[in-house]
């Protein structure tokens, strides 16, 4: 009987397309989970319908710290009852207003705490740059949470902080971004 | 062409070199170092917006205003407020301390009741309407004691216990009993303060001024100012310490005859032709200091040299401003009589009411009209009280209650007073925390601790010019606490004794209207500063003076010198959870806490550096190790006070002894003023 | 060791004339810092002390005996000895004012720089931080919290100067020309004596430039040739002479 010739480059191949698939495609898919925010907060009808601006919510103190993400504080001027039909607003009324709880939102920028990162020092540079352009969605989008390290997958990592320091010539030295 | 295992192998190489092409291996490489960064037991921090909140802190002796910084509301960190008098942007290492003390692991956070050898939770309907009903059948056979002498809360108790029909109110030992004592002895009405800040030559007479007494921080700002425009500092005292490591000189002087040192340098500067002779009682006063206090005298009981006197007294003279302040090392424990002496020292000065002098400060305004006048609350000494008990010259109360103090541990006596406490048939302890005092109550309802209500003060002791400040609440209570001033007239008015307030902001108020301060610009964190002063008309010899009772040394015991270091803790206080790190390796060795002699002194008493050694007295012992330190005076060891808590938690129980218990009182003839300032020991190793 | 020179140079100037020792500046520190509270603080070489003081003592017996206290924050010195035996660049004096950095999630523990640090001012986590139930809730946004294994020292509270430098940059001010008292350390805030003054020793508008140069003001150790940025003064000579020999109350290393 002959020896058949063993089968290389096929199952090479094979090995190549299904890994690189995997790795690619698979492997996101198991390593994020999605999740949404607790309250589909809709910004149109906040910015375009009641005309608000962005400084009513994200705005610099007076000490010049950013207010990032707003607290109930911000919102129960309007929302101390709720205001229309949208079942998300009379959830957030029920669960948060009432009960006196900040709302967990999902940063999708979110930084370890050894990271310090200065909003006014940025104040130049838009805000789309580092965030997601949430300001024309009706629904926040999707947030993917990697499942090992319960980071954001749009969190910012350091070589793209210190890329960009680099081509305009701002300070690298460590202490500038670390705490 | 068949599957085999080179097949299988090429599979997976091609399996692995396109993982080399994906971002797999790196990725997951990182994120693995980020997940060990990222134990889930280390707290992740919480962000907001800060702000800054003004709060009083009566941790110590003092009661002074600071800032406490907030983010989204919940205080993390406090700090100095620059627009108080007594703190002018300063914060003592217990301030600092102060927020995280609201979250002490000792906090009490819910009442209790005695049960059997433990504590069963209770609400507070239950212990409210339990302790009504211990009041109303008690009937005047009541008492209290107030670790807190500046506030409100302190008026409600005296209140409660004299509408009941008792006098048995009393304060916590301090020095404002004895100083108020000591001027009416002279015939002044007042409480007594010190304008350290308008003074050109401060000589304290064993006042730790820059390290427990009066208004600790305030002194450390009037201080600062002070060297600025060449004031000169004179610390007199047993030992060193950290005023004598920033004074200009250190006299050595035994413990507790300080005040024989006054009556010293004032026969001296009457020799040197001080004083008026015109001066009603001067001519009694020189005569009893000549004859009484002759130079040698004074330098043997002192151990001052009689030129360092002379020298002292030149000084004093020359000085445009001087000032003297007269205390126990400890703050505590000096008589009457003692304190009259410093007094005349600054009579004969002509110090009283002048600039950088004694000030007089009108008394804390009463508004409620069952409650004590102020002075003759002071005029009560608990150590005797207490001592009487346990002797069984006194009968224990039916209903104790302890407010802002921890007699169990903090007391001369102490064994005696621990045994009076017990006799109590309800004691009743309204500590945040659990203190040795709320160990053995019956009934324990926690006060909200100083920045979950409103608190006040007025004018603690030392102060210049009347002072009365007010704090609003800055968060609600963590736990299930109350506010105390609420409590006792809710707690009152069930036992049908009606004060005439319904809540304790009341109170504060009508004292802010007697007062005439503006209640809302106070609680916006501005003090209110007083600008009268009763006039005084002092004599020297207005009750005849009386020869103060010096220690008699037998030369086998030393002289003890009880110091207090706040970072260590307080009468109320004990070593707060960021404070341990503050005691240094030369305070304190693992577990025991050093006692301080010098070479000399050791050698005497053939012992070594680090020897395991024991201090007895007349009323205890004491264990502790050996340190040998050079800033001692010989014959004499020095003992840190606020150690050896048995209470508490794991920062403070079980570390070193309590000096408290080497102790002994006497009490002082006329006045009633316990005295425990000039106890001998007897230092040997353990 | 080629050292930089920035236009800023935040210094420190401790004046021991004026230290009583309570230990304000210590518990201040611990608490703007986030350092965990620490139960048994009795053994030194475990316990975690960015701000440590240390009581001086001239030698003298009874009667002569003179008594100083000295606070010692990490020195930010010119030429780091910490920071050029990093093996991992986790401390670096890289940045304009010259605050020597540590960068916690970079550090090995490896402690090369505890070895190398002459002030003994560098501390390990030998355990990871145990906050008492409830109180780490009053943990400050301001440093992270560090876990078991890496070293950290003072860093003359760095957030303090980014709040400061975001303030002046809300109020149209040059965020590079600070007035003076717009960054300041807590544990120089707080002393109830005003002992600790600090500054840029760059800026002659600065108290701090000025008290530098008073012959009374020494720092520790320079003959090691560290160039700190930590100066203390005093009138009495010999607290300055104690400025180059180790603590006369060192037991050779045991109670650093």
């Amino acid at each position: 009987m002959a020896k058949s010739k063993s089968c290389v480059v096929l199952p090479f191949l094979i090995g190549l397309v299904a890994s690189i698939v995997l790795g690619w495609w698979g492997f996101p898919k198991v390593l994020y989970s999605q999740k949404t925010q607790p309250i589909r907060f809709d910004h149109i009808v906040h910015v375009e319908d009641q005309g608000m601006e962005c400084e009513d919510c994200h705005a610099f103190r007076d000490d010049g710290s950013f207010t990032g993400l707003p607290t109930n504080a911000n919102c129960v001027d309007c929302h101390e009852d709720v205001q229309g039909d949208d079942p998300d607003e009379a959830l957030f009324v029920a669960e948060y207003v009432e009960k006196e709880r900040e709302v967990e939102w999902l940063v999708y920028q979110k930084q370890p705490d050894n990271a310090y990162f200065s909003h006014i020092a940025h104040k130049d540079i838009e805000c789309i740059n580092c965030h997601p352009d949430v300001a024309n969605m009706s629904t926040p989008p999707v947030y993917f949470e990697n499942r090992l390290t319960g980071y954001s997958k749009d969190t910012m990592k350091m070589w793209q902080c210190e890329r960009c320091h680099a081509q305009r010539g701002t300070s690298n030295a460590c202490f500038v971004c670390h705490k | 062409m068949g599957f085999d295992r080179r097949s299988f192998i090429s599979l997976v190489v091609g399996g692995a070199v396109g993982t080399t092409l994906t971002p797999v291996i790196w990725k997951t490489l990182d994120d693995v170092s980020i997940w060990s960064q990222n134990w889930s037991w280390i707290p992740r921090l919480k962000y907001g917006e800060e702000g800054k909140r003004f709060a009083l802190c009566k941790l110590g002796a003092d009661a002074y205003g600071i800032k406490i910084k907030t983010i989204a509301g919940n205080p993390v960190v406090a700090e100095g407020d620059p627009d108080h008098p007594l703190s002018l942007g300063g914060i003592c290492p217990l301030g600092a301390a102060s927020v995280q003390l609201l979250y002490s692991p000792s906090r009490v956070r819910n009442p209790k009741v005695k049960d059997g050898n433990t504590f069963k939770d209770i609400s507070w309907e239950e212990a409210e309407s339990l302790l009504a009903e211990k009041i109303k059948a008690a009937g005047s056979d009541i008492a209290m004691v107030s670790g807190d002498e500046t506030g409100s809360v302190t008026d409600i108790l005296t209140g409660l216990v004299g509408q009941a029909g008792s006098k048995n109110a009393f304060l916590m030992p301090s020095e404002s009993g004895p100083a108020a004592q000591a001027l009416a002895l002279l015939g002044g009405d007042g409480q007594i303060g010190y304008d350290l800040e308008n003074s050109d030559y401060i000589l304290m007479l064993g006042a730790d001024v820059l390290g427990s007494w009066g208004n600790v921080t305030r002194n450390g700002k009037a201080f600062a100012a002070g060297r600025k425009k060449d004031a000169q500092y004179v610390y007199v005292g047993p030992a060193q310490n950290g005023t004598a490591a920033v004074a200009d000189k250190w006299v050595p002087c035994a413990p507790g005859t300080e005040a024989v040192l006054a009556m010293g340098l004032a026969g001296v500067i009457i020799a040197d032709g001080g004083g008026r002779p015109f001066w009603s009682g001067f001519s009694q006063f020189s005569q009893f200091v000549s004859s009484t206090y002759p130079l040698e005298k004074v330098a043997q009981i002192t151990g001052v040299p009689a030129e360092t006197i002379k020298e002292l007294a030149q000084t004093l003279g020359k000085a445009k401003h001087p000032l003297v302040l007269t205390a126990a090392g400890a703050s505590q424990g000096l008589g009457a009589f003692e304190a009259v002496a410093g007094m005349c020292l600054n009579m004969l000065l002509e110090r009283i009411n002048e600039t950088g002098g004694v000030r007089v400060l009108p008394w804390n305004p009463r508004v409620i009209d069952a409650a004590m006048e102020h002075k003759n609350l002071l005029a009560n000494d608990l150590v005797a009280y207490l001592s009487a008990i346990a002797d069984g010259s006194a009968s224990a109360p039916a209903v104790f209650m302890i407010y802002g103090a921890n007699p169990a541990h903090s007391l001369p006596n102490l064994a005696k007073v621990q045994a009076a406490l017990e006799k109590a048939d309800f004691l009743v302890s309204f500590s945040s925390f659990m203190d040795e005092t709320a160990a053995l109550a019956d009934l324990i309802m926690p006060d909200s601790y100083g920045f979950e209500r409103l608190d006040d003060s007025y004018s603690p002791y030392g102060s210049a010019q009347p002072l009365y400040t007010v704090a609003a609440p800055i968060i609600k209570p963590v736990y299930d606490t109350k506010p105390a001033g609420d409590v006792l007239l809710s707690v009152a008015s069930a036992a049908g004794l009606d004060l005439g307030f319904d809540s304790f902001e009341d109170v504060v108020q009508a004292k802010a209207e007697a007062l005439g301060a503006d209640y809302d610009d106070m609680v916006d964190g501005t003090a209110w500063v007083g600008t009268e002063f009763p006039v005084q008309d002092l004599e020297l010899w207005s009750t005849p003076l009386r020869e103060i009772e010096a220690p008699v040394a037998d030369g086998k015991s030393l002289a003890l010198a009880p110091v207090v270091r706040l970072k260590i803790g307080s009468s109320k206080l004990a070593t707060p959870p960021f404070g341990t790190n503050a005691i240094r390796y030369d305070e304190m060795s693992g577990r025991e806490m050093y006692v301080l002699v010098n070479g000399v002194t050791a050698k005497n008493l053939g012992l070594q550096q680090d020897d395991a050694v024991k201090l007895t007295s007349a009323s205890g012992e004491c264990q502790a190790r050996l340190r040998i330190f050079e800033g001692v005076m010989d014959n004499t060891v020095v003992a840190p006070l606020g150690f050896g808590h048995t209470a508490w938690d794991d920062f403070s129980r079980g570390k070193g002894d309590n000096v408290f218990k080497l102790l002994p009182a006497s009490t002082e003839d006329q006045t009633g003023v316990s005295r425990f300032a000039t106890v001998q020991v007897v230092l040997g190793k353990a | 060791m080629q050292a930089i020179e920035f236009k800023v140079k935040w210094g420190m100037l401790v004046n021991l004339d004026k230290c009583t020792g309570c230990g304000a500046c210590t518990v201040a520190c611990r608490a703007e810092n986030n350092l965990s509270p620490e139960v048994e603080a009795g053994n030194k070489l475990r316990t975690n002390d960015w701000m440590n003081i240390y009581e001086l003592s001239n030698g003298e017996p009874f009667p002569h005996h003179e008594v100083a206290y000295l606070p010692r924050p990490c020195m930010q010195c010119g030429k780091p000895s910490c920071s050029t035996v990093c093996p991992v660049v986790a401390t670096t004096k890289d940045e304009e004012g010259g605050i020597v950095s540590q960068v916690y999630p970079r550090c090995i523990g490896c402690r090369y720089c505890m070895a190398a640090c002459p002030y003994h001012a560098r501390y390990f986590n030998w355990f990871d931080p145990v906050w008492p139930e409830g109180m780490e809730k009053t943990l400050t946004p301001y440093v992270s919290a560090r876990p078991r294994g890496v070293v950290e020292k003072c860093t003359f509270c760095h957030h303090r100067f980014m709040a400061a430098k975001e303030r002046a940059r809300m109020n149209d001010e040059d965020p590079t020309q600070l007035a003076e008292d717009a960054y300041i350390p807590a544990c120089a805030e707080i002393c109830p004596t005003g002992a600790i003054t600090f500054g840029d020793l760059h800026n002659p508008d600065h108290e701090i430039s000025k008290l530098v140069a008073s012959p009374n003001a020494f720092r520790l150790l320079v003959k090691l040739g560290t160039d700190p940025q930590v100066y203390y003064y005093s009138e009495r000579e010999w607290v300055r002479k104690l400025g180059d020999n180790y603590l006369k109350n060192d037991k050779g290393g045991e109670n650093v």
